[in-house]
């Protein structure tokens, strides 16, 4: 048995883009956190420490691997090769070209990742087909793109290849790929090569100034910056979908070594957070820690500050919390009912619009167009919850400065929202707080909401020591908020020829347990709800109701996304009733210049027809002449 | 040269990491695994260990690698195939004497985590991971295990079978299973997307037919709807003595779900495996009787 066991530290060697590099490792630390942090590959990315979604893949003996997968025991003695390897000064390889040339990133967090495995495909195939490009970069996340360009891109690059490259060759050998690189692009980026803005840029495409950042893994990204002596976050949360907090017992977690400070409610001076409060939206309604009661699962309890990323989360799992698990309730209409557990402090579980149970609009007589109606057409739509999945998690890293003021570098979507909002919880003038954004790796929406400022700016002022608090990838799935899930019930009178009279709408959207954007939201679909089509008479409740959900917020045209889809369904649900093509359902109905859309609002530079009349020439469709000749101006 | 310390984690806190070990022979690592018990996890490919490792929230005191041991071998003799535990699945896909194995290998992950991932981790993994194990099961493999008592050798499906997989001195050494000859065999995987995507239903089958046609043997294997891959021995029994047309076909694909019950996960709902059991087993089970044909 012995001689099995290794010391907890070694001494390593790995071939590093073909230099010798030295190292002092545990030998299960990762490739990934090794290459970041002890060479400073910042090409290497974090997006998910667990092999889900490509961000950290460099080669290991020439064989594409995900570094955060490799413990460095098993990188020992090996070849490695990252992005940084792939130029050289100036000249860039010809993947690295050809994703400038394709437009092939967007946020960049994914792009280096993708880069390497670009590269793997084709040292190992010359002449790749569309679908070998699709498997072989399918290990690859990107949120942003919509992948088609990637895939151009690559196949782009497999175009100059003449060699390839065999697996696990020894270390040294040296890459073939690398010497056949092509002349450097004449990348014309105005400002950067000398010749003046002409400002004549219009109808022209010009290549993205961030592009060049991206293929070669220099973009900063709020991970990237150095902070020496950095501490590490990591929350303790709630287990249950609601309960009362009975105990919090911290006695366990203060002997874990490498525990610096437990954070509880108690310690954060204005104890509440609702972005919308910046603008006088009210209740506040959301703890930044847990009191007293659980809302969602997933719902912070305990901050935890430790010397390392390990010695934090043994210390949260130290954490025991005794509960009295509540019932919880899910469903958007069982959370209305008068038995229904009661979820909002303030006593009812829907948001209140100015004294009202929901956000309502009027328009004409719903009443009358029913009576007047050829056909009543009614139908219900439910949607899901969607997780934005940024690759790059949500974090910050806040550092406390010898003046006072504290720098908190974020990859928050706003900026100064970030900023008020934590000088509001933590009860200081906003001129202490000096908050620093960036490049970020995939938004969406997503970072919009103020989570994880607050608490790592009143821990570093605490320890008087730069903290990092970043989601794990599972906290990014589980705990941040998501796009609301609807329900809608659509009742339509509509007339033999397909016009719509009348149109009433129940909706209902999951704010989950906190309010944070949604009220906005169910605003935003009560403005939408009649659609892009004119119709004289309207009423519609939309209703913010909180249940035991994860806390629901901003997501790309949050509040009219889903509504286009019950819209649009039910339009096609009334052609189908009818008997009607549904283009010129649309048709019949689309609003044109001057029309009075349900919410008051005149209808200008109206454009439906139009674009419907544009569709239907792509898709080769013959509309009747009446629709043809339709226009959004009326005479 | 040992580089600048930057934002580098702490190397030495005690509660940082867990000890490491590599034995160097099975029997050593058996033992740690006896004497570690749940506090110890093996490291194979790393490509489930490591996300626990990099969490640092399992409070496991001990990660056994299982680098040293050898087990990276492929033994071909005849049609009797022999895998180390250790073999990384890309090996399998670049064998060519292995190609009934190559569609099941495919349906797994993206390239680099075939670069990574091994034989033994897929059979020991849980759902939503097993896809090849799925087809190792519709072949008879059984398993050979290296224990402080010497080696066991444990048909596969009594290994899945068992209630509690005990994990105690126990030690995945290689898999074996007869090679099936292309025609027999089938795997069907239905995911989210057409590649990298964690199964909804896997369907494995290997089916033997005698001169005339009749079904003379049938195993049929279900992945994905439970956490560990499952026989369907209904819809095994409704072939049985049976001609691979469309109606016994049908019957057994209408029985298949008998006595299991799938599991809700993100990916689907119990209620839609359910429903798509019998349509990917009729399914299988026609492209096994097109080859016939």
């Amino acid at each position: 048995m012995k001689g099995t066991m290794s010391s907890q530290i070694e001494r390593l060697a790995i071939e590093l883009n073909g230099e010798e590099r030295f190292l002092l490792a545990n030998p299960l630390n990762s490739l990934a956190h090794t290459l970041r942090d002890q060479f400073g590959c910042r090409s290497v990315k974090i997006g998910c420490e667990q092999g889900g979604c490509g961000t950290c893949a460099v080669l290991l003996n020439n064989r594409l691997v995900l570094s955060c997968l490799v413990p460095m025991a098993r990188a020992d003695g090996a070849r490695v090769q990252t992005v940084e390897g792939l130029s050289k000064g100036n000249q860039l390889d010809p993947i690295q070209e050809s994703f400038i040339r394709c437009y092939a990133a967007q946020c960049g967090f994914c792009t280096s990742g993708m880069i390497m495995s670009a590269k793997a495909l084709l040292d190992s195939n010359l002449q790749p087909t569309r679908e070998d490009v699709v498997v072989g970069m399918s290990g690859n996340i990107c949120r942003c793109t919509g992948y088609l360009p990637i895939v151009d891109a690559v196949l782009e690059a497999a175009k100059g290849r003449t060699e390839l490259v065999p697996e696990s060759a020894e270390p040294g050998k040296g890459s073939c790929a690398l010497e056949k690189s092509i002349k450097v692009l004449d990348l014309q980026i105005p400002g950067s090569t000398g010749e003046p803005e002409n400002f004549k840029e219009v109808g022209k495409s010009v290549p993205r100034r961030d592009l060049r950042g991206h293929v070669t893994g220099r973009t900063a990204f709020v991970e990237d910056a150095v902070v020496p002596g950095l501490r590490y976050m990591k929350i303790v949360r709630s287990p249950h979908h609601h309960a009362r907090i009975l105990r919090v017992d911290l006695s366990e977690a203060t002997r874990v070594p490498g525990l610096i400070k437990a954070i509880t409610h108690q310690d954060v001076p204005n104890n509440f957070y609702t972005i919308l409060r910046l603008i006088g939206v009210e209740p506040n309604d959301e703890p930044v820690l847990a009191d007293d009661r659980v809302l969602y699962r997933g719902e912070p309890i305990v901050a935890i500050v430790g010397e390392s990323p390990q010695a934090a989360a043994e210390a949260a799992r130290q954490v025991k919390i005794d509960f009295e698990p509540l019932e919880p309730v899910f469903d958007v209409e069982e959370a209305l009912k008068p038995e229904a557990p009661r979820v909002a402090r303030q006593g009812v579980n829907h948001f209140i619009y100015e004294g009202h149970h929901c956000r309502r609009v009027r328009f004409g007589n719903v009443a009358e167009g029913f009576a007047a109606a050829d056909m009543i057409i009614e139908q219900r739509y439910d949607t899901s919850p969607i997780e934005h999945a940024a690759l790059e998690m949500t974090g910050c890293i806040a550092k406390p400065e010898p003046d006072g003021r504290v720098t908190v570098y974020t990859n928050t979507q706003a900026l100064f929202f970030s900023l008020d909002n934590t000088a509001l919880i933590l009860g200081v003038p906003p001129n202490r707080l000096h908050f620093v954004g960036g490049t970020v790796g995939g938004g969406f929406g997503g970072k919009v909401d103020v989570i994880v400022e607050p608490l790592a700016t009143l821990a570093a002022i605490l320890i008087d020591q730069p903290v990092k608090y970043f989601f794990s990838r599972e906290e990014e799935m589980q705990v941040s908020s998501t796009r609301a899930g609807e329900r809608f019930y659509f009742k339509d009178g509509v007339l033999r020829d397909g016009r719509i009279i009348a149109r009433q709408v129940r909706h209902y959207m999951d704010a989950g347990a906190y309010a944070r954007h949604t009220p906005y939201a169910a605003t935003k679909a009560a403005a939408h709800l009649p659609g892009p089509y004119a119709i004289p008479n309207v009423y519609l409740d939309c209703h913010c109701v909180y249940t035991n959900h994860t806390p629901t917020s901003a997501f790309r045209g949050f509040g009219v996304t889903w509504g286009d889809f019950a819209i649009e369904s039910q339009m096609d649900l009334i052609a189908n009733r009818l008997g009607l093509d549904p283009w010129h359902v649309r048709l019949s109905n689309a609003y044109r210049d001057g029309d009075i859309k349900a919410h008051r609002k005149r209808v200008s530079d109206a454009a439906l027809v139009e674009v419907i009349q544009a569709a239907a020439r792509i898709a080769g469709k013959e509309l009747e002449p009446a629709f043809s000749e339709m226009t959004s101006f009326k005479r | 040269m040992i580089s600048a310390l930057t934002n580098s984690r702490p190397q030495n806190m005690f509660a940082a990491f867990p000890s490491y070990f590599a034995p160097t022979n099975s029997l050593d690592a058996v033992r740690l695994l006896e004497q570690f018990n749940e506090r110890a996890v093996i490291l194979a490919g790393g490509t489930l260990t490591m996300p626990e490792i990099n969490l640092g929230s399992s409070g496991r005191e001990a990660v056994i690698s299982l680098d040293r041991l050898g087990l990276d071998q492929i033994i071909i003799d005849d049609r009797t195939v022999r895998l180390g535990a250790m073999v990384r699945l890309v090996e399998l896909a670049s064998a060519r004497a292995l190609i009934p194995l190559h569609k099941a290998v495919a349906s797994i992950g993206g390239p680099a985590i075939r670069n990574m991932a091994t034989v033994g981790g897929n059979i020991c993994a849980r759902h939503p991971y097993g896809d090849l194990a799925t087809l190792l099961l519709a072949l008879d493999a059984q398993l050979t295990f290296s224990t402080t008592r010497g080696t066991e050798v444990v048909d596969l499906a009594a290994f899945y079978a068992a209630e509690d997989r005990p994990r105690r001195g126990r030690l995945i050494l290689s898999v074996q299973f007869q090679l099936p000859a292309s025609q027999e065999i089938v795997f069907r995987k239905l995911g989210r997307r057409c590649v990298n995507t964690p199964s909804i239903v896997t369907v494995a089958a290997r089916v033997t037919r005698n001169s005339a046609g009749v079904v003379d043997r049938a195993c049929v294997a279900l992945g994905g709807v439970g956490d560990n891959p499952v026989r369907s021995y209904a819809a095994e029994e409704a072939l049985t003595g049976k001609n691979l047309d469309d109606e016994n076909i049908e019957s057994a694909a209408q029985k298949a779900a008998t006595g299991i019950a799938p599991l809700t996960d993100s990916y689907a709902s119990a209620w839609y495996r359910s429903r798509v059991i019998p349509i990917q087993v009729r399914r299988a089970l026609s492209e096994l009787q097109a080859v016939a044909a």
